[in-house]
């Protein structure tokens, strides 16, 4: 027994509201989940030239009143009121001609019976009754198509699926790939969440993005509405949410007025807590939200006041403190940065690089310690060196350098403590990192000062193994170093001589 | 009937991959987690630490006291293994007695159950069915019972609640919730099938009854462990059937039909009340039943289904 019916006319200008063609998936799957099956598997198939969009579920099916009533007839939907379903107008199914199908085959079977509909290009359809009991409703969307095109098709029938239905508490397999996953709001390392009434509502920094969701079924996702709050992306899931006819829009109704309170709410008070304790706590994500706070945007008052950058010494400074000001800042708590702070220097240590870029955000200049400064460590065992010492204090003596004495030292800032063989200094524990050339005058005026060797460096300890056979050439190599600007290339460059005439 | 040690697991892996192949809408407790519920007895069983599993002819599953069981030491799984060693200490020492060796069992069992999904011994929610608007209080109340006699069950039911001294939901917040007398309503009548709930409800005051639907899980059916040879004939090698009842009585059935080859059969007596019911109170009646049979039980599914003049499902399944 079969029967033709023709599907109105009227559909045709609604099925091109739709945006994208492959938003039929969301209608279908939207279905499938409302006719109570727990998973439902997509599968994009490709055979002689024709390419089959296949939409499985396990749900309840349809019975021969169900199809001419509901899957036929425009705006007949039997949902209409039914809180427990998530579609409203009926024109779920006729999406599927927004792909312009050549065949659609509709494979469903409910309280016994069993249903096949077959949906013609124009739109018109036949229903055959089959022999084989069936159970939930499978939907073949079928086109011709080369194969060339197949993985830009199932690429994007992937796409639209992950895009609308991620959220959904069903399993959905896209060629047995499952996609379903938890409900999150993504790109937000801080976030809080909040329940009011039946929604569930997540709020976190970051570049302002709207998601609004019907039982995890996507209606919306995109840049929020001027009422939304600064500097903030949300999510609101509720089945109690509306999208329009055309599914690209959320009806501003009493249950997103709701949603959007809670989204201020959230935003006002519990999320800029959250952002104060991960200060507190030193969570990366925290100072890489203040790195990236937008110029011209001001900070909630909670999060500038909070204890965000650390001292050397270990007390916590807020971002007010820090906000328009020079200030030095040192990658570790080492020593340096300890004795700068000990000098009365405001060192700020930035272990992690997003502390580093936060400082550098908020301060007018952030000047790395370790480009310029030094920090004079315990010295070491001075009689292993004292042969090397008296013959460098003779050499620079002999060249009427105004020399107080010469120290043995360990350095401790990495960087120089490889550069520099040899530095003068004044006696301060701290200073700024200069070769020795410049420093030692000669002139009446001048004052004498010392001048350290630093252990540390791997020329000094060649030097060392010389100075027992020859400490004056020791001297002259020693002093050659000092003599060279630490920027000098040609440093590098002795350096590498040195090394190599001093292996072995 | 009593099964031990490896084959014991044997059958809970067959019975556990027809549950899997069932694909079941939300009218069942999902098989899924059911498998995974049922899969937790394979290492007790396997390594002694059970005597041994039965299994109830009526159902072909374990008997509700094994799945209980399995919740009861989930429910100390975490505050028993905070206080033993290690799984990997205890493995490495399980050698040295049969004691040791226990207890490793013990801990691998513990763990296993806190990370799965367990099938719960009873649940009941309930939502609004439709907008507020609507006179009364539309509501649909899904209730999971794990039964002593019929196993797992699950009720949907979708009712209106009009004035009433003793209703069975109230409204709370946006929301509807289950009171006393309706939890009490559906747990005395997990074992009674749909029809005779629909009617319990229809009788409470202010009640209109729309749909009850009851589904069950069972029976299943395993060559060389539990095949009714009366009624699918002798048992192909490996093969395995699960049936998965369905009844549903509801206001909006365009008639009724009995697709279960188990079907109760009903007195003349008590079936004449039951059809002036459903004349007074406008619902029908359908049993259906879903099968999942291994490719070697196909045929004898399908040709029992036929045998009975019911139209049902038969899932293929491994």
């Amino acid at each position: 027994m079969s029967q033709d019916f023709t599907v109105d006319d009227a559909l045709a200008d609604l099925v091109q509201q739709f945006a994208d063609p492959f938003a039929c998936l969301r209608e279908l799957i939207q279905n499938s989940l409302d006719a109570g099956s727990p998973q439902v598997d997509v599968n994009v198939l490709w055979a002689d030239g024709v390419v089959t969009l296949e939409v499985q579920d396990y749900g309840g099916g349809m019975d021969r009143q169900i199809i001419e009533q509901r899957l036929t007839r425009l705006f007949s939907s039997g949902k209409d009121g039914d809180l427990t379903k998530i579609g409203r107008f009926g024109i779920g199914f006729v999406s599927v001609f927004a792909l312009q199908p050549d065949a659609v085959v509709v494979d469903t079977g409910r309280l016994g019976e069993s249903w096949r509909v077959l949906f013609k290009r124009d739109r018109s359809f036949v229903r055959l009754a089959l022999d084989e009991p069936l159970d939930g409703t499978c939907v073949r969307i079928m086109k011709a198509l080369p194969e060339a095109e197949l993985p830009a098709l199932r690429a994007r029938a992937r796409e639209a699926v992950v895009k609308w239905c991620r959220f959904v508490d069903a399993e959905i397999t896209v060629d047995g790939e499952r996609i379903d996953r938890a409900f999150e709001l993504a790109d937000a390392p801080l976030q809080v969440c909040g329940q009011v009434g039946e929604q569930d509502v997540r709020v976190g920094y970051g570049e302002p993005w709207a998601g609004f969701y019907n039982k995890g079924l996507t209606l919306y996702e995109g840049p929020p509405d001027d009422s939304a709050p600064a500097q903030v992306r949300f999510a609101i899931s509720g089945r109690n949410l509306e999208h329009t006819l055309t599914r690209d829009a959320v009806v501003h109704d009493a249950a997103w007025a709701q949603g959007m309170a809670e989204v201020k709410r959230l935003a006002a008070g519990p999320l800029v807590a959250r952002w104060v304790q991960a200060l507190r706590d030193r969570e990366p994500a925290a100072f890489e939200l203040l790195a990236g706070w937008p110029k011209g945007l001001s900070l909630p008052d909670a999060v500038r006041d909070a204890p965000a950058f650390t001292l050397a010494g270990g007390e916590r400074r807020a971002v007010a403190k820090v906000q328009g000001k020079a200030v030095l800042r040192s990658t570790r708590a080492d020593g340096l940065a300890r004795v700068m702070a000990a000098d009365g220097e405001t060192v700020y240590v930035v272990e992690a690089p997003a502390q580093a870029s936060a400082l550098a955000r908020w301060a007018e200049k952030a000047t790395d310690v370790a480009d310029g400064w030094l920090y004079r460590g315990d010295p070491p065992a001075a009689a292993s060196y004292s042969a090397l010492a008296r013959a460098v204090e003779a050499l620079l003596g002999a060249r009427g350098a105004k020399l107080a004495a010469v120290h043995p030292v360990a350095y401790e800032s990495p960087r120089d403590t490889a550069r520099l063989p040899v530095i003068a200094a004044p006696a301060g524990a701290t200073w700024a990192a200069r070769s020795g050339a410049t420093l030692l005058g000669q002139g009446f005026f001048d004052r004498r000062r010392d001048v350290w060797i630093n252990v540390g460096h791997p020329a000094v300890q060649a030097l060392l193994a010389v100075a027992e056979q020859a400490p004056e050439f020791a001297a002259y190599g020693l002093v050659k170093l000092f003599e060279l600007d630490r920027d000098d290339a040609r440093l590098a460059t002795d350096l590498a001589l040195f090394e190599a005439a001093t292996k072995g | 009937m009593n099964l031990f040690g490896a084959d014991a697991r044997a059958w809970l892996a067959r019975a556990a991959a027809l549950l899997r192949g069932a694909r079941l809408s939300r009218d069942w407790p999902d098989p899924r987690v059911l498998a995974e519920h049922l899969m937790a007895m394979a290492l007790p069983v396997e390594r002694g630490l059970w005597d041994a599993l039965a299994v109830v002819p009526a159902t072909g599953l374990p008997p509700w006291t094994a799945w209980q069981q399995i919740l009861s030491e989930r429910d100390g799984a975490e505050r028993v293994l905070a206080h033993l060693a290690d799984g990997a200490t205890l493995a490495a020492e399980a050698h040295r007695s049969p004691a040791h060796a226990r207890l490793a069992d013990r801990h691998a069992h513990l763990t296993t159950l806190c990370a799965a999904r367990l099938a719960p011994a009873e649940a009941l929610d309930v939502v609004r069915l439709r907008a507020p608007a609507e006179a009364g209080a539309p509501a649909r109340a899904v209730f999971d019972k794990l039964d002593a006699a019929a196993g797992f069950v699950r009720l949907t039911v979708d009712l209106v609640q009009g004035e009433a001294a003793e209703p069975l939901v109230r409204p709370e917040g946006d929301g509807l919730v289950a009171t006393p007398a309706l939890r009490g309503l559906l747990y005395r009548s997990s074992a009674l099938d749909a029809e005779l709930v629909f009617l319990q409800l229809a009788a409470r005051e202010g009640v209109t009854v729309e749909r009850v639907v009851r589904a069950t899980v069972g029976p299943v059916w395993l060559a060389g462990i539990l095949w009714p040879s009366d009624l699918l004939g002798p048992p192909p090698a490996d093969g395995g059937i699960a049936g998965f009842g369905l009844q549903t009585a509801a206001v909006d059935l365009p008639h009724g039909r009995v697709d279960d080859p188990l079907a109760p059969s009903v007195g003349a007596d008590a079936l004449a009340e039951r059809q002036a019911a459903r004349a007074r109170l406008g619902y029908a009646v359908h049993h259906d039943r879903r099968l999942v049979a291994t490719p070697s039980a196909v045929a004898a599914a399908k040709a029992w289904c036929q045998a009975a003049g019911t139209r049902n499902v038969v899932r293929v399944g491994r």
